[in-house]
């Protein structure tokens, strides 16, 4: 089974160690690249072209509902998953309206991101 | 009686006059920001309906209210939402008098560290009476977040102590607050720098030896945790919450003061007896507080 590639995209540098950690107990996707703020993301999507984008929403410069907007002009078919500890209805709607595959709520058990990823990976 | 306002306070400390307070609040009111920047902040109308109700009050001279209910954007109790936040976001008076030069800073600093001491016999009848608070549920959806996210993410039980709440977080504590941009609000936790360092092996499992940059983002992503937990409620009782990333602080005076603060002392399990290891701070202001009063009724 190819490898599916993941950008992170969270402005705590421990929310990139715990899903390095997750990824590296699971099989089947690796972590290509870390963002620390919308603007690193688009950038580095342009530069590495993830399979999956995970993307946090509240985040410094440019949040990530502005994040996921951006990506999805660059690229249609950019599979975008949230996962932000911001759980109200109006985000989840608004990031689904804007094109997000899925959202999941932090804090989340690793199965269900797992699942989540070989649900719209 | 305490003194409710830090204004008043500084007045009755002869450390400003009373026309040059009145000078400040002026001031302050005059650092509102329009409504339509509040309406895109809380994400009721975007950037693009925003520029739109600008250009038509600029051309037409009517008001905010009649505009975008004409437009058909918002409701009478969003507008009346966004006027609320709109008179209680404005520049923390402190800040203003020492923009003016009227008070040092280190003076103001020192000052609102002594308003908040002063303010504490009333902070602990808050506390200690927080079953007849009117905004009990408020501040319960806080607690319940707070003690979920330890015991999920941390796995440590937490109850509320009884121990009457440091107002000022000791030395040996690390303090990490969020502000909610609407409202110039914050929410802030304080824990012993130990407890944090065992908070960041727990989530990365991996051990610290020193409260490095990495268990401070332990820290303030348990703090983020919990407020985004709480968002979830807020939103279905109306509220919208905006807030800003997450930052370590030195101590709560360099903050806007909304003028009121409820802090609660959480017991740890390691914790002798009653004593208070872990501390949430809300800090929340009149017009705030107004409305959960009248949402109760």
């Amino acid at each position: 089974m190819a490898v599916k590639t993941i950008l992170t995209v969270d402005d705590s540098l421990i929310v990139h160690q715990i899903l390095e950690s997750i990824m590296k107990a699971a099989d089947g996707y690796e972590i290509v690249g870390h963002a620390l703020d919308g603007v690193q993301a688009i950038k580095l999507y342009a530069e590495l072209r993830p399979d999956i984008v995970l993307l946090d929403i509240i985040m410094p410069e440019k949040d990530g509902l502005e994040t996921l907007a951006e990506l999805l002009e660059h690229d249609a078919d950019a599979k975008v998953i949230i996962a932000s500890s911001y759980g109200t209805v109006d985000a989840v709607e608004q990031a689904l309206e804007i094109g997000a595959k899925g959202f999941l709520q932090k804090p989340f058990e690793p199965d269900a991101l797992l699942r989540l990823l070989d649900e719209k990976a | 009686m305490a003194v409710r306002f830090f204004g008043q306070w500084l007045v009755e400390r002869g450390l400003v006059r009373p026309d040059q307070l009145l000078t400040a609040l002026d001031l302050q009111k005059a650092t509102n920001r329009e409504l339509h920047v509040f309406g895109v902040e809380a994400r009721i109308i975007t950037q693009k309906q925003a520029d739109e109700i600008a250009q038509e009050q600029q051309r037409t001279d009517r008001r905010f209210g009649e505009i975008v209910k004409e437009m058909g954007l918002l409701t009478e109790e969003q507008i009346q939402r966004l006027s609320r936040r709109q008179s209680g976001a404005r520049m923390f008076i402190g800040e203003i008098l020492v923009q003016q030069g009227l008070l040092p800073f280190q003076e103001a600093a020192d000052e609102l560290a002594a308003f908040h001491e002063s303010i504490a016999p009333v902070e602990a009848e808050k506390f200690f009476a927080l079953e007849n608070l009117p905004e009990r549920d408020y501040f319960n959806a806080y607690l319940e977040s707070c003690i979920n996210i330890f015991q999920r993410v941390g796995h440590r039980p937490l109850r509320l102590s009884a121990t009457e709440p440091k107002l000022i977080p000791p030395q040996d504590h690390t303090v990490m607050q969020i502000i909610d941009s609407s409202k110039g609000s914050y929410v802030a936790l304080s824990m012993p720098s130990e407890e944090l360092r065992r908070i960041a092996e727990c989530m990365i499992g991996a051990p610290f030896v020193i409260v490095n940059q990495v268990a401070l983002e332990a820290g303030k992503e348990m703090l983020n945790l919990i407020m985004g937990n709480v968002a979830g409620w807020l939103s279905t009782e109306g509220e919208i919450y905006n807030p800003l990333p997450p930052q370590v602080v030195a101590d709560l005076s360099t903050v806007n003061d909304p003028g009121n603060t409820i802090t609660f002392s959480l017991a740890t399990p390691d914790s002798d007896a009653e004593d208070a290891r872990i501390q949430l701070i809300i800090a929340y202001d009149d017009l705030f507080h107004e409305a959960i009063l009248a949402r109760n009724e």
